[in-house]
């Protein structure tokens, strides 16, 4: 036990907390994200596992269940890539230039973080659904937008839109223009000068807003519930899926697909803090929020 | 107030900060612990006011034992480098903090600090800033609410860490005239930490050199620049020639010349170390004359005083001297003889 | 670069050696207009065709009414718990050394990183009158699973990482000898953690808590598992639109969004202006 004599003294401050205020402070804290935290993600596993390994795999295995699966996977591989370009554009426009409007810009760009998921479903109801404003016209075409796979991917990339470009913005700022600047006078193109100077010194800022944007948009419920129709085998991404099987008391199977997304939220954990710890302070988020 | 430091020591980790620290401080007196970074001297004013606990040794003040006493207690006047000031009170409310923290019972009235205020504003000069706040204000004023803050309390003893550090030359100068004033007017007990040799001999009555962890050398500013008891303070002590030598009977042989040196006698042969000041340096303009042979290699007289820079001619050790002003200069290039009015020998290192 | 100095110089913007200008805020600009600004106008506009009576009947409704107060009082209640707890959490994990402290900052974010489904129907699992939890506290006579008390739980759930993610970085950059300042002046630990501390985090603490209650407000899918989904008792407003919507009256389902959105600007707004606030006499650290 003389490590914990250790961790509770440490420093031995005599201007500090006694240590038994420590220890108080400490047990409360580490009991309630305990029970918060790890008991919900606990249970995920504990209920998936209810009937054994080979009731977790049949539910796994199950055709809907591996076609929610790949759904997801697709929606996330165009709504990331489609706002990892966006985020580039944003944050050199943003970061490099001086013009008026520019802290207008970044609010709206902010904007979808302060959107209710439903609402950010609920937008593209009113503007492609049969009764939007655009519906009827799409319609005569022959453009489905909501309850296909392109609703879901346009919700997504709302919900997720600000993550990287907000990431970029300050990291870019940061940085100053006279790296690119010296590059311009040293006769580099554009292009030559962001591959060969920008981008190097912002892939870990990148990186980070990647994995953010990309656990969110694996994970998101409530916008693409809304325009999803939820067509099993079709429209069905893994949290809709996971709604379905919940509802209809197919526990087993509702808690091995959630416990495929905690294995995605470890991942993204354990990534964004291996970023934080060995790249710290190449990235904007470390200071900024 | 006197304080009495018997047996102090400190480390943190493997670090050993403190080394057995033993000091009087007299009622009344203004001290200055002087020394190089790491030497230990702001752990010494941080344990004795209780921002950090001493792994052995007492702290007496009059007597009374505050070695385990809190911080909180000890009613030390602390001002710190950076003046710690708390950026989201004005600074009248600044200065009121440690009346307003104190026990219900012990708490003065509301009109009653507010008179108290207005008088230490007076006090420092900042009689028409209590409604600013910190970020409003200059280095120099931020300081100066900084020590209003600490004397609001009555301090027994007055801690200043670094009180000068940050402030551009000028105010510095203005800054430590005037603190030396109010420490005599308000009858106060001061300790200051400093690294800036000029500003503790000017300031204090007496300096504590330290050197790691250890207190080198105690006394009067004029003791310790005309007495350093050892190398260290010698070095530590303003601009000084460091000439090689050979001890032997009490005396030290630079080249071919003897000169006295205050080591024991019995002590047997030493290689030594002589220091000599550049206005101790008496230049011969014959080369003849008796003294260390060197030749001018530069000469700097813009200035109050002229610098000249010498070879020795027989070890090609550099010397610095210097002349009063209106001296008559050797010309660069000139050889001459060297005699010194005072020069201080100890053992070298490892000897 | 090709034209004359005189064309860079347009007034609204400061010319500069570096391309690509045109082109990245032109596509900004455009995939800003098209995915979020053109579909909010959609939904802005939307209540319109009821006309002002027509909206007021709508959201005033006494379901609709009831659904709000759901949502805004469960969200306020778990933002409350979140500034509290969070303040705690962030305490710890940057004044304390304790065993398994990284893993536990890492996890602090689960909920940003967790589905919200997941939570959803994980929440219910545990605090179900048969659950792991839930079986210790139904005869105690607290019911958790399909109440209030379960609505409030998701939303402090949700929110859980924001107070201890803007205060952390404060807590941290807050210089020690403040703190002993004030005890050599002679404050208290509890005088120098309310007068000295807590000023100079309460900005911090503000804005997650803004941060934490703003998203409670919008959150749906940790909520619609637990909450009894019961209209004017267990009802939120976000699941409200879902079923105005499935009764294809979008009109309807907008003006609830409307009020939301509304309220999410003033909050917005609000927090702006507390920063600007608390930032007033911070601008040179003193």
């Amino acid at each position: 036990m003389s490590f914990l004599k250790r961790a509770f003294t440490d420093g031995s401050n005599p201007v500090g907390e006694p240590v038994g205020v420590r220890a108080i402070l400490i047990g409360v804290a580490v009991a309630y994200l305990f029970v918060m935290l790890v008991l919900p993600t606990g249970a995920v596993f504990v209920e998936a596992f209810r009937k054994g390994l080979d009731a977790y795999f049949g539910a796994i295995e199950q055709r809907h269940a591996l076609a929610a699966v790949r759904l997801t996977l697709l929606v996330a591989a165009i709504a990331v890539p489609a706002n990892l370009v966006f985020g580039l554009a944003a944050a050199w426009a943003i970061a490099k230039f001086e013009f008026r409007g520019k802290s207008l810009l970044i609010t709206f760009i902010d904007l979808p973080f302060s959107v209710s998921p439903v609402i950010s479903g609920l937008i593209y109801v009113l503007l492609f659904g049969a009764h939007g404003w655009l519906g009827p016209t799409l319609d005569a075409l022959g453009i489905k937008i909501i309850f296909t796979v392109a609703g879901l991917v346009i919700a997504t990339i709302f919900v997720t839109f600000p993550f990287i470009a907000r990431e970029l913005i300050p990291l870019m700022q940061e940085q100053g223009t006279e790296q690119e600047q010296a590059a311009i006078s040293l006769g580099a193109s554009g292009l030559q000068t962001f591959f060969r100077v920008t981008l190097p010194n912002i892939i870990w800022g990148l990186l980070y807003g990647v994995l953010l944007c990309n656990a969110r948009a694996m994970g998101e419920f409530g916008a693409v519930s809304v325009v999803s129709g939820h067509i099993r085998g079709k429209t069905n991404t893994m949290p809709l899926h996971i709604e379905i099987l919940y509802n209809e008391y197919d526990f087993v199977g509702a808690f091995a697909v959630a416990s495929l997304l905690c294995l995605l939220a470890f991942v993204t954990l354990a990534l964004k803090s291996l970023l934080e710890w060995r790249f710290g302070e190449h990235l904007a988020a470390e200071r900024h929020h | 107030m006197s304080i009495s430091i018997t047996g102090l020591v400190k480390s943190f980790g493997h670090y050993a900060a403190l080394r057995g620290v033993d000091l009087n401080v007299r009622p009344g007196e203004f001290l200055a612990l002087l020394g190089p970074s790491g030497s230990g001297k702001t752990t010494l004013l941080r344990i004795l006011s209780g921002l950090e606990a001493p792994d052995a040794g007492r702290l007496t003040i009059d007597g009374a034992d505050i070695s385990h006493q809190r911080a909180r207690d000890r009613q030390m006047g602390f001002v710190f480098q950076h003046y710690a000031l708390f950026r989201h009170m004005t600074v009248a409310e600044n200065v009121a903090f440690g009346l307003r923290v104190k026990p219900r019972a012990q708490r003065p009235a509301n009109a009653e600090i507010g008179e108290r205020v207005d008088s230490l504003l007076r006090l420092v000069q900042l009689e028409r800033m209590g409604d600013r706040y910190p970020a409003q204000l200059s280095g120099g004023q931020r300081q100066r609410v900084a020590l209003a803050r600490a004397l609001a309390i009555e301090p027994r003893v007055l801690l200043l860490d670094e009180p000068f550090g940050a402030l551009d030359a000028k105010v510095r100068k203005e800054l430590r005239r005037w603190l030396r004033g109010l420490h005599d007017e308000m009858g106060l007990t001061s300790i200051f930490v400093s690294h800036d040799q000029e500003e503790a001999l000017e300031l204090a009555d007496r300096v504590a050199v330290m050197s790691d962890g250890r207190i080198a050398q105690i006394g009067t500013p004029l003791e310790i620049y005309r007495n350093p008891a050892n190398a260290f303070v010698c070095e530590f002590l303003g601009n000084t020639n460091r000439l090689d030598c050979v001890i032997e009977n009490g005396r030290a042989a630079i080249g071919d010349q003897l000169f006295y040196a205050s080591v024991p006698a019995d002590a047997g042969r030493l290689r030594g170390i002589a220091y000599v000041r550049p206005e101790d340096c008496e230049l011969r303009p014959s080369a003849d004359a008796p003294g260390l042979k060197a030749k001018v290699v530069k000469v700097f007289a813009a200035g109050p005083t002229t610098r000249i820079e010498l070879r020795r001619l027989e070890s090609d050790e550099v010397i610095e001297a210097l002349l009063p002003h209106g001296a008559v200069a050797p010309q660069p290039g000139t050889e001459v003889a060297l005699g010194f009015r005072q020069l201080r020998v100890f053992p070298a290192p490892n000897t | 670069m090709n034209g004359p100095i005189t064309s860079l110089t347009t007034g609204w913007r400061q010319p500069s050696v570096l391309p690509g200008f045109g082109l990245t805020l032109g596509y900004t600009l455009t995939y800003l207009g098209l995915i979020v600004l053109l579909p909010l106008a959609a939904l802005i506009l939307r209540p319109a065709e009821l006309g002002w009576v027509g909206f007021w009947e709508v959201v005033s409704a006494p379901r609709v009414l009831a659904a709000l107060k759901v949502s805004f009082g469960a969200a306020f209640v778990g933002a409350c718990i979140n500034a509290i707890f969070g303040l705690l959490t962030a305490w710890v994990l940057v004044r304390y050394r304790f065993p398994l402290k990284r893993l536990i900052d890492a996890l602090v974010d689960l909920p940003f990183a967790l589905p919200t489904a997941v939570a959803g129907i994980a929440l219910t699992t545990l605090y179900a009158p048969n659950g792991l939890l839930g079986q210790f506290l139904e005869p105690l006579g607290i019911k958790v699973a399909f109440t209030w008390t379960g609505i409030a739980l998701a939303l402090t759930f949700i929110g859980l990482p924001f107070v201890v993610r803007t205060v952390q970085p404060v807590l941290q950059d807050l210089e020690r000898e403040l703190e002993e300042a004030a005890a050599g002046l002679g404050a208290t630990r509890l005088q120098t953690f309310f007068r000295v501390i807590l000023p100079a985090i309460a900005p911090a603490l503000v804005t997650g808590f803004a941060l934490a209650f703003a998203r409670a407000v919008g959150e749906y899918g940790s909520v619609i598992f637990i909450a009894g989904n019961m209209p004017m008792s267990t009802e939120i407003a976000p699941l409200l639109i879902v079923i105005k919507l499935e009764q294809y009256d979008y009109a309807g389902a907008a003006a609830i969004a409307v009020v939301m959105l509304g309220f999410s600007f003033v909050m917005l707004l609000v927090l702006n202006l507390l920063q600007r606030w608390a930032r007033r006499h911070e601008r040179a650290g003193a």
